[in-house]
C-alpha cells in the first residue's frame, strides 16, 4: 500500500470516528481534507501528463 | 285433562246476572285467560320454591364436604407425614450420596460450563476482533472508492486537461509569434536592407577583428624579440661594464667565459663568486703546470734515452724486446699525466 493510501485511509477512519461521536466540525475538516487531497492527486496528474 | 280436573270453573265463580249477560263465547275466553293467569302464577311459586331448596341443600352439602376434606386432608396429612419420615430414614443414606454425586457433578458441569464460556468468549472475542478489522478494512476501502469516483465526479478533470493545453497552446502559440514577428521583419522591404548593412557590417567588423588579431601576434613576436635583443644587449652592456672592472687578462677571460652565457640576473647575482673561483681555480692551476712541467721533462728525459736505447737496439738487431720494454713506461706515464688533468679539470668544474 503506498503512503497516499495509507494516508487516506487514515482520513477516513478519522472521518468515521468523528461522524460516530457526533464531531460534526472534525467531520467536516476530514472530509474536506480527503476532497482537496484527491483533487491535489488529479491537479497533479493532470500536470504530470502535460509537462512542457 | 288433568289440568282440567283440578282447575277451577270461571261458571262457578261468576255471580248468575253476570253469566246470563255474558255469552257462551266470552265465557270461553274468560275461562282461558283465568287457565292463563292461573298457570303463569304458579309456575312462578314452583320456580321460586325449587331454588329455595337447591340453596337450601347446596348449602348444607357444601359445609358437610368441606368438613369431610378438611377431616380428609388432616388424615392425609398424617399419613403422607408418616409415609415422608419413613422414606427419609430409609433413604437418608442414599440422598447423601445423592446430593454429593450431584453436588460433585454440579462442580464439573459448572468448570466445563465455564471452560467453555472462556472457550466461547475467546472465540467470540477473536472473531469479533476479526470481524472488526475485516469490517473496517472494507468500510475503509468502500468509502475510499466512493469518495474517489464520486470526487472524480465532481472534479472537472477534462476542463482541467483542456485548461493545461490551452496553456501548452499559448506558448506554442508565443512562440510561433515570436517566430513570425521575425519574419515579418525579416521580409520586410524598409527594415530588410538595414537588417543587411548591419550583417554585412558585423561580418566586415569580425574579419578586421581576425586580421587585427594576427597583426597583434606578430607585433607581439616582434616585441619579444626586441625585449630579448636589448635585454641580451643590456647583459652585454653590464658583463663588459664589471669585466672592465677587472685588472688582470686571465681573471677577466675566465670570468667571460664562465658568464658569457648567462642571464643578467645570474650575472649580478654571481659575479663576484666567480671571480673568487677564479682565484682559487688559478692556485691550482699553478699547481697543475708545475706538475705537467715536471711531467714534461721527465718524459723529455725518457724520450731521449729510449732513442739511444733504440738506436742501440737497432744496432744490435733486438727490436721487438727494446719496443716492449721502452714503449710500455712511456705510455703509462701519459696516461698517468692525462687522466690526473683530467681529473683536476673534473674537480675543479664541479666545485
Amino acid at each position: 500500500m503506498s503512503d497516499n493510501s495509507k494516508q487516506q485511509e487514515v482520513a477516513i477512519l478519522k472521518l468515521i470516528e468523528n461522524v460516530l461521536m457526533g464531531n460534526k466540525e472534525a467531520a467536516q475538516k476530514e472530509l474536506n481534507k480527503l476532497v482537496s487531497d484527491r483533487i491535489g492527486a488529479q491537479i497533479r496528474k493532470v500536470g504530470k501528463e502535460n509537462l512542457i | 285433562m288433568d289440568n282440567n280436573d283440578t282447575s277451577v270453573n270461571v261458571k262457578d265463580l261468576l255471580p248468575k246476572e253476570l253469566l246470563e249477560a255474558v255469552s257462551e263465547n266470552g265465557l270461553a275466553t274468560l275461562q282461558e285467560a283465568f287457565d292463563k293467569l292461573v298457570e303463569s302464577k304458579v309456575s312462578s311459586q314452583i320456580a321460586t320454591a325449587v331454588k329455595s331448596a337447591e340453596v337450601s341443600l347446596d348449602a348444607a352439602l357444601t359445609e358437610r364436604m368441606q368438613k369431610l376434606v378438611a377431616k380428609l386432608d388432616e388424615n392425609a396429612k398424617i399419613n403422607l407425614v408418616k409415609v415422608v419420615n419413613k422414606l427419609n430414614e430409609n433413604h437418608q443414606a442414599e440422598m447423601a450420596d445423592v446430593k454429593a454425586k450431584a453436588v460433585k457433578r454440579i462442580n464439573e458441569m459448572r468448570e466445563n460450563a465455564n471452560k467453555a464460556i472462556a472457550t466461547i468468549k475467546e472465540n467470540y472475542e477473536t472473531k469479533t476482533a476479526k470481524e472488526a478489522e475485516m469490517f473496517r478494512e472494507s468500510i475503509t476501502k468502500q468509502l475510499g472508492k466512493f469518495i474517489v469516483e464520486n470526487v472524480d465526479k465532481c472534479i472537472p478533470y477534462e476542463q482541467i486537461q483542456s485548461a493545461v493545453k490551452n496553456t501548452k497552446a499559448i506558448e506554442l502559440l508565443e512562440s510561433f509569434k515570436q517566430l513570425l514577428n521575425f519574419e515579418e521583419v525579416y521580409n520586410s522591404e524598409a527594415l530588410k536592407r538595414p537588417i543587411l548593412e548591419a550583417y554585412s557590417r558585423i561580418e566586415n567588423g569580425k574579419k578586421e577583428i581576425s586580421s587585427l588579431n594576427e597583426e597583434n601576434e606578430s607585433l607581439k613576436a616582434e616585441l619579444a624579440e626586441a625585449k630579448a635583443v636589448i635585454a641580451e644587449a643590456e647583459r652585454k652592456a653590464y658583463l663588459a661594464k664589471r669585466l672592465a672592472e677587472i685588472p688582470s687578462k686571465d681573471q677577466r677571460m675566465f670570468v667571460e667565459r664562465v658568464l658569457e652565457k648567462a642571464s643578467l640576473q645570474f650575472i649580478k647575482e654571481n659575479f663576484e663568486y666567480t671571480v673568487k673561483q677564479y682565484r682559487t681555480n688559478s692556485l691550482k692551476e699553478n699547481a697543475i703546470i708545475a706538475e705537467k712541467t715536471r711531467a714534461n721533462a721527465k718524459s723529455q728525459q725518457i724520450a731521449a734515452h729510449s732513442r739511444k736505447e733504440l738506436s742501440r737496439i737497432m744496432t744490435e738487431g733486438k727490436k721487438p724486446a727494446i719496443e716492449k720494454s721502452s714503449k710500455k713506461p712511456l705510455n703509462e706515464s701519459k696516461n698517468n699525466w692525462l687522466s690526473k688533468l683530467v681529473k683536476d679539470w673534473k674537480d675543479n668544474y664541479e666545485e
